[in-house]
């Protein structure tokens, strides 16, 4: 009888246990596991016999192998009241949908390999494929001569427990853990696409549970209905506290998509001079300029030096997208000229603005199309125009990749739809 | 004004789901089977029918309620809870009920254009490769949009009920005490109509449909309207073609053995134009649902073992998803081409393989909406469970009557 100190969870799952006697105990029902340190490790297990359940600690217990049948025996098998935040293999990881953190996906948990580790059985890796598919089926030889026959070989679908994050065994109890560690690392734009294809109970979890600048990067780059779904399901507190982290105008793009009731205690719970910005971009035609402009640009006056602006932009640190130009107004809020930050860097320190700058500015109307602003844009090779209005006044600014997300990015995908 | 307004828009987006997998049941089974019942039964069968509206309201309320819980599709579920076997019994059953079903649907794309004169060696092939084509490159919402409004034509049953004045009297009480003849073909149509009536894919179609819409527990009033409007719609369609075939078929003692006969029902509104209408309404019809079933056994599969899934895949990332789909439209196209073939019999024999594998499908959703683990304080209320468990009794005890009936 040879002893197994690596196998498949379904392997041994549904198995009889016997006793140092000889007597049977039960069928192997489930293992808990505890996820303190790393990989789970196993700390009991669950046995049921005659319709009931019993449940044992993981001590003793030997899984051997013999003309390929599997047998589980234990010695002095100790009954156990099982900790509360401990979890259930079978229950709560196997057929589980759970990330992919390299792959960037969700995938469903078909089998789980476990291993011995300095006297610990541990789970070590995640099998997502078909090959453990058929084994549970009982046809995995079928599904290999399968394999052998179209001469292909089955993908290797074993992930390394490092490289997962099970979205269901999450440490509540433990305050001082970060949940979902391993999701919190990734780039908001591949968190986004995961939470897109989560369930929304799941994905309003893990959202809550983000700090709040990654959240409001991950919740820019969602589907809008999506968006709309988790402002809708998470906690007020969260929500408004997420958005305060979001420029304006996403706000307003967002707050479109809700529904009027979320929308107005979202807004009631902002700060009074951003809740008005955001009802002004909110009443902007879909198809207006003002209805995507940024209102979180940088302007100064004409009047201070470029030695001045570089200390001033030190101290607001800008994102890179509102940064690549400067605009510049006089008392009155009105648009004066432009300097792009190539030619602020260059110029003399005690030189002013006003001598530098250029005057011939290129802005648009915020009521008009926004098609007008691309065809601008294009022609004059800029990154962002200035958008005025009625009186002159520079009301905010249109940034190209914004365009590109939410204008261009729609219909190319419609047009070019990725099957062939 | 504007806020009341603007709730009004909110409520009608969230009804939907229901509404279009209700209409979804009147495809060319759902309208063959109900001029079938009418014409060859007259109001005999109206007390099933009222029975089964009752017991798809109940299972319908069960999809939307587990849905909007859980946020989980109904295969999701299955694997989650039962494990890869039972899931793997469940996909087959589906796989089985779906195939046949859109085999059905098929058949209702040639028999509409057979009434033009159209050969179905020509129109079959023809929108197996236009459904595939709409699929992977096409807009499916602007085509989807286009054949609702085809199946609109229906509404003509319901001048047509009107116009040929029944009996209401008779017709109500038939509903409430049922005169039959029980014999084994009396059975089987019944089957069928529980088939095309509570279509398993329908389960799997109107769960998915509410999870993609992510609506919230607060919101779940809403949908609740949503699922018992589509199911008096959907079985108020079927109640007004059962009228019109019973008032012009079976009072005259004329059985349908072709779309030609089912037509003849809307003569009292169409006169010799009346076939023009009921084809134009079957093709709507049966072209949504052959777009419509084997894209939601697809993904119902994919999500039960974890294949990549969804139309914005290439096909070589989700072999597995497009390759079911081909599968479907190509076998069912293949059993409609096969030559001489009745058409309106596949379309009937396949509602009524859809009705007795039915209650798979459901005693699988009733073991789960009544799960605490799942459903938490959502579970089913005892008079719900009564009427979901007696509908299942019913197709049960019907599938052996018809069973038993071929032996003796």
């Amino acid at each position: 009888m040879k002893k197994l100190s690596s196998f498949f969870l379904c392997r041994v799952l549904y198995k009889k246990v016997y006793d140092e006697y000889g007597d049977y105990i039960g069928k192997l029902w489930d293992m808990y596991v505890t996820t303190e340190d790393g990989h789970p490790r196993t700390i009991g297990y669950k046995v049921k016999k005659d319709g009931e359940m019993f449940n044992f600690e993981f001590r003793n217990i030997s899984f051997c192998e013999e003309d390929n049948k599997v047998f589980i025996k234990v010695r002095d098998a100790k009954e156990i009241i099982p900790r509360t935040y401990s979890y259930l293999l079978s229950k709560h990881l196997l057929d589980k949908q759970i990330v992919d953190i390299n792959g960037k996906k969700m995938v469903r948990v078909n089998d789980l390999r476990m291993a011995e580790m300095s006297g610990e059985l541990r789970v070590i890796a995640v099998d997502t494929g078909v090959i453990a598919l058929a084994r549970r089926l009982g046809i995995e030889k079928f599904a290999r001569d399968m394999y052998k026959l179209m001469n292909r070989k089955p993908s290797d679908s074993l992930i390394i427990w490092d490289n997962v994050e099970s979205l269901e065994m999450v440490n509540d109890n433990l305050k001082l853990a970060v949940p979902y560690q391993k999701l919190s690392k990734l780039h908001p734009a591949d968190l986004a696409d995961i939470l897109e294809d989560m369930d929304s109970i799941y994905r309003n979890k893990v959202f809550e549970s983000l700090e709040q600048n990654l959240a409001a990067d991950t919740l820019e780059e969602i589907d809008p209905e999506i968006q709309a779904d988790i402002l809708e399901g998470i906690s007020q507190t969260k929500a408004v506290e997420v958005l305060d982290s979001m420029p304006n105008d996403e706000i307003a793009d967002i707050l479109d998509e809700v529904d009027e009731e979320t929308a107005e205690q979202i807004l009631m719970n902002m700060e009074k001079e951003d809740a008005d910005e955001v009802r002004e971009l909110m009443n902007y035609e879909d198809e207006a300029v003002g209805s995507i402009m940024n209102t979180d640009f940088i302007a100064f006056n004409v009047n201070i030096t470029s030695g001045e602006t570089i200390e001033l932009l030190r101290e607001l640190k800008p994102d890179d997208e509102v940064a690549y130009y400067i605009y510049i107004m006089d008392e009155e809020e009105k648009l004066q000229g432009v300097v792009s930050l190539r030619n602020l860097v260059i110029s003399t320190p005690d030189s002013k603005l006003k001598d530098i700058m250029d005057p011939g500015v290129i802005k648009i109307r915020d009521n008009e199309l926004i098609d007008e602003a691309i065809e601008l844009a294009v022609k004059y090779d800029l990154l962002s125009l200035p958008v005025v209005d009625s009186e002159e006044k520079l009301c905010g600014i249109v940034i190209m990749s914004d365009i590109i997300d939410e204008v261009l990015l729609p219909t190319w995908r419609r047009r070019f739809k990725k099957v062939g | 004004m504007k806020k009341r307004w603007k709730k009004f828009l909110f409520i009608f987006s969230i009804i939907g789901p229901g509404l279009i997998t209700a209409n979804a049941g009147n495809d060319a089974g759902g309208v063959t089977t109900y001029s079938v019942v009418g014409a060859h039964y007259g109001y005999s069968m109206l007390w099933g029918l009222f029975a089964i509206g009752i017991g798809l309201a109940v299972i319908q309320e069960m999809n939307a309620r587990m849905a909007i819980v859980t946020g989980k599709g109904l295969s999701d579920l299955i694997r989650e809870r039962f494990g890869v076997k039972w899931a793997f019994f469940a996909m087959a059953v589906l796989l089985i009920a779906n195939l046949g079903v859109c085999i059905g649907d098929f058949a209702g794309i040639a028999a509409s254009l057979e009434l033009f004169g159209i050969t179905k060696y020509l129109t079959v092939p023809i929108f197996a490769a236009l459904i595939w084509f709409i699929m992977t490159k096409g807009d499916y919402s602007k085509a989807e949009k286009i054949f609702l409004v085809l199946t609109l034509t229906f509404l003509s049953y319901v001048i047509t009920a009107f116009l040929v004045k029944p009996h209401w009297g008779i017709v109500a009480s038939s509903i409430v005490m049922p005169k039959a003849n029980f014999t084994k073909d009396y059975a089987l149509v019944l089957i069928g109509m529980v088939g095309t009536t509570i279509t398993p894919y329908m389960q799997f179609y109107l769960q998915s449909s509410i999870v993609d819409k992510g609506i919230s527990l607060k919101d779940y009033k809403y949908e609740k309207l949503d699922v018992y409007l589509g199911t008096v719609w959907g079985v108020l369609t079927a109640l007004f073609i059962t009228i019109c075939t019973a008032e012009t078929l079976h009072k005259f003692g004329i059985g349908i053995d072709s779309a030609q006969d089912a037509a003849t029902a809307l003569r009292p509104l169409a006169g010799n134009y009346s076939f023009i209408l009921f084809a134009v309404g079957l093709f709507g019809a049966s072209f949504l649902a052959c777009c419509i079933i084997p894209l939601s056994t697809s993904y119902a599969v994919c999500e039960a073992f974890g294949f990549e899934s969804g139309l914005n895949n290439k096909v070589k990332d989700a072999p597995v998803f497009f390759g079911l789909f081909l599968f479907m439209i190509i076998s069912s196209a293949i059993v409609v081409l096969i030559p001489k073939i009745s058409l309106i019999g596949i379309i009937l024999v396949t509602q009524q393989i859809a009705g007795i594998l039915c209650p798979v499908v459901l005693i699988f959703m009733l073991n789960l909406v009544n799960d605490k683990e799942v459903m938490g304080d959502y579970t089913n209320s005892t008079i719900q469970n009564l009427i979901a468990k007696a509908t299942v009794a019913l197709i049960v005890g019907l599938t052996i009557a018809a069973l038993l009936g071929n032996f003796i």
